[in-house]
């Protein structure tokens, strides 16, 4: 492939707090379908309409892979993004507080960071969506 | 490993105090699905008959589906299950938002709560642990303040569901509201939860949902599924549903002279176009807003601008408030029935009941059978919107004329009296919803056969019935209400919001195909629609038990004995003989005798032998006549 996807972007006021993102998520990452442990969430102030989803903005110089202590955070080399080695994270949350776009997540079941790696390749949540309020932005 | 289902079931008891788990028995969930199957059948057996719906003795069941929280479309809806307070019979009662969904990531397919704490509680479940905590703090507070109150307190992403004022009040048309403008609306489960003192329940789940086949779920999702919703033959209406939301449906009952209109006296409203779903569109929304797992976002937020009610802020209106608290009231302000749905919703009343009930007594009012000094100084004219504003919170308060419109306008019309019970609107107490049925009178077969009364949701014939049928014989209805109420059975055992799969023709083949691959099932269409008639026979079983047959299921005298004027059109009552006809069509294709009654043979044809002996002693002995 010529392009290469290099991170997400989400449309907020398009987005109607459906929440599809999350489930797909979690169904293609943990095999289960659970929000908690989606890469991607969509905090929902219900009262005000108000939408707001999160994903990991793939950052070229990443704050979380800086804070990360035990290196369970390193560049992938294929992707060009910072990925979690679910091996060598304690869950110790240090990347959580680092994160400028407060876009890793700690999976409650695990206790270890959780961030969206674009699912190789083919980032999941931008297929299901189905107001096209998510997008993959190519190089 | 169970797929779709979590396996158990949260039983608390508010009496003494205690919580136990329990699983979801395998045989239960293969005979009755789910949601208000599942939930049916552990009422009838849980429960004994002629007790007092606002007793501990009363039981209520929050129940979700296999398919909730799934990635199908409309799994996010939850039902209340409980002994009516408004019928004293049978309730099923359904909200969206997303605590269904949180109910099940914290490991439960429902809660049965029991019996009647000492004082105000609400409870506090976070996937294992589950506590009942004091309320005194929010005691008195109205809907929306008690939900940010718990959210506040509790973990972050935490679901609520809580009743306001009008619940605690014992009101009987009070709601269990969610996620603030979702509304379990008909029959009065919030007065039940208020009975048992029990302010709300706050949720927050970790814990995940397996699918047997997610690969298989997932194709259907982007072929089939996505497909209806964007190309299909019901994509337009799709488009324009998400656009406008319910209020669209204004255009279809104005256009059919069936929008209630001073109290059903009228099908027709002058001021239509003041209110309709363009002007709502225009004036008013700002966000279109989903339930979890919806792809098509009927939930209007609606701001009011400017004016006297400027700020006023609602999920909503939907068409039945729009209709029941405008047309129904002759109010033609659409600030102003924004305002009377924020009342609704904060104390926690339902806006179609409330709408109903202050339909009848401006009627009463207009007819010289009360006076303002009867009303309190209310001027109680159709149109006076600040007299609907202030009678909302009389009723939610039970002060003064609102005490007298507390219990619903059956109550309501037998104190007052004085033929006032001819134009009092409802079936077995339940107030009619906004569809005169003067005009489809498959709606009036519905509303008349409907086990918590006159109800809209259990099938919407109006269409088909439009197209297909003689407008004034009432061949062809007993097929089509059987036909439409089955399939909507069935999305409520799943649960799934029957109203999307309406509109994007979502069929009981899609249906089927999502249950089967989240469960691992191998569910046909005709096992679903025999599960369908099984758990209709069980509802009706039910209220048989209670003392109700056929001479419950007729429909308010100003439907049977006047003429609907719907501007220059007259549309004739729905006279005993069409729906005496009706019914014995109906019965026949459910199995159930003359009166009404499941006979034995449907009984043991549908697998609820278990209920025979309490039902055919009845049959035969209560000395009911027809």
């Amino acid at each position: 492939m010529a392009t290469k996807i290099k991170h997400i972007v989400i449309n907020k006021d398009v987005c109607t707090g459906c929440r599809y993102c999350e489930i797909i998520c979690s169904l293609t990452h943990e095999k289960i379908v659970n929000p908690k442990s989606s890469r991607i969430r969509v905090f929902y102030d219900t009262i005000n309409g108000v939408k707001n989803p999160i994903v990991c903005q793939q950052c070229t110089d990443p704050a979380c892979l800086k804070a990360c202590k035990p290196v369970a955070i390193t560049m992938d080399l294929r992707l060009g993004i910072p990925k979690v080695n679910p091996r060598k994270c304690v869950g110790c949350g240090s990347c959580i507080k680092a994160c400028p776009s407060k876009a890793i997540f700690l999976d409650p079941q695990k206790s270890i960071a959780i961030k969206c790696d674009l699912c190789g390749g083919d980032p999941q949540c931008v297929k299901f969506c189905m107001q096209h309020a998510i997008n993959a932005i190519v190089s | 490993m169970v797929y779709g289902y979590a396996g158990t079931i949260l039983r608390v008891n508010l009496t003494v105090m205690s919580v136990r788990k329990q699983q979801l028995s395998p045989e239960l969930a293969r005979r009755f699905l789910g949601g208000l199957g599942v939930a049916a059948k552990i009422l009838f057996d849980e429960v004994a008959s002629n007790f007092d719906p606002l007793s501990p003795q009363n039981k209520m069941i929050f129940a979700t589906g296999p398919v909730t929280g799934c990635p199908v479309p409309g799994a996010n809806r939850f039902v209340i299950v409980t002994k009516s307070p408004e019928t004293g019979l049978f309730l099923d009662t359904y909200a969206g938002g997303h605590f269904a969904p949180e109910l099940k990531f914290a490991g439960y397919d429902a809660i049965i709560i029991e019996g009647r704490a000492k004082k105000p509680v609400y409870m506090k479940i976070a996937d294992d642990d589950v506590e009942i905590n004091d309320a005194l703090h929010i005691w008195g507070k109205d809907s929306w303040e008690a939900e940010t109150i718990l959210k506040n307190e509790s973990e972050k992403e935490a679901k609520v569901a809580v009743i306001g004022p009008a619940g605690e009040n014992l009101v009987s048309y009070a709601v269990v509201s969610t996620d603030y403008y979702h509304q379990c609306g008909r029959g009065g489960a919030g007065a039940v939860m208020g009975s048992k003192n029990l302010k709300g329940i706050v949720v927050s789940g970790t814990k995940g949902i397996y699918i047997f086949d997610s690969e298989k779920l997932l194709k259907h999702l982007k072929t089939e599924i996505e497909w209806k919703y964007t190309k299909g033959s019901c994509s337009q209406i799709v488009r324009e549903r998400v656009k406008y939301g319910t209020p669209l449906t204004m255009d279809f009952t104005q256009s059919l002279g069936i929008l209630p209109t001073k109290n059903f006296k009228y099908g027709w409203f002058e001021n239509y176009d003041k209110i309709n779903c363009y002007v709502m569109r225009e004036k008013l929304v700002v966000s279109d807003d989903a339930c979890y797992a919806c792809m098509a976002p009927c939930c209007k937020l609606s701001v009011v601008k400017d004016g006297p009610y400027a700020g006023a802020k609602v999920g909503g209106p939907e068409y039945e408030t729009l209709a029941m608290l405008g047309s129904n009231l002759a109010v033609g302000d659409i600030n102003a029935i924004v305002e009377a749905n924020v009342l609704c919703d904060r104390l926690g009343l339902d806006t179609i009941s409330c709408g109903n009930v202050i339909g009848f007594i401006m009627e009463c009012y207009e007819k010289g059978l009360l006076t303002k000094e009867d009303t309190g100084g209310l001027d109680l004219r159709f149109g006076n919107v600040d007299s609907v504003l202030q009678l909302i919170q009389k009723i939610a308060y039970k002060e003064g004329v609102g005490n007298l419109l507390a219990k619903g306008v059956r109550f309501a019309a037998q104190k007052i009296g004085r033929g006032s019970e001819k134009f009092a609107m409802h079936v077995k107490g339940l107030e009619y919803p906004a569809y005169d049925p003067r005009g489809s009178l498959a709606y009036a077969l519905l509303y008349a056969v409907t086990p918590r009364g006159a109800c809209h949701r259990r099938a919407w014939p109006i269409l088909v019935e439009a197209k297909k049928l003689k407008p004034l014989a009432p061949d062809g209805r007993a097929e089509l209400v059987k036909k439409l109420y089955d399939e909507r059975v069935i999305l409520h055992c799943g649960i799934v919001c029957d109203f999307t799969y309406a509109m994007a023709g979502i069929g009981l083949d899609d249906f089927a195909v999502m249950l089967n691959a989240v469960t691992g099932c191998d569910y046909t269409q005709a096992d679903l629609l025999k599960l369908a008639d099984r758990v209709v026979t069980l509802t009706r079983a039910y209220n048989v038990r209670e003392g109700k047959d056929r001479k419950d299921d007729y429909l308010s005298p100003r439907t049977s004995e006047e003429s609907l004027m719907a501007g220059s059109e007259s549309k004739p009552p729905v006279t005993r003989k069409v729906l005496d006809k009706m019914l014995d069509d109906y019965y026949n294709l459910r199995g159930w005798d003359k009166r009404g009654i499941p006979t034995r043979e449907t009984l043991e044809k549908l697998g609820l032998n278990d209920l025979e002996e309490e039902l055919v002693k009845l049959g035969e002995n209560d000395g009911h006549k027809d």
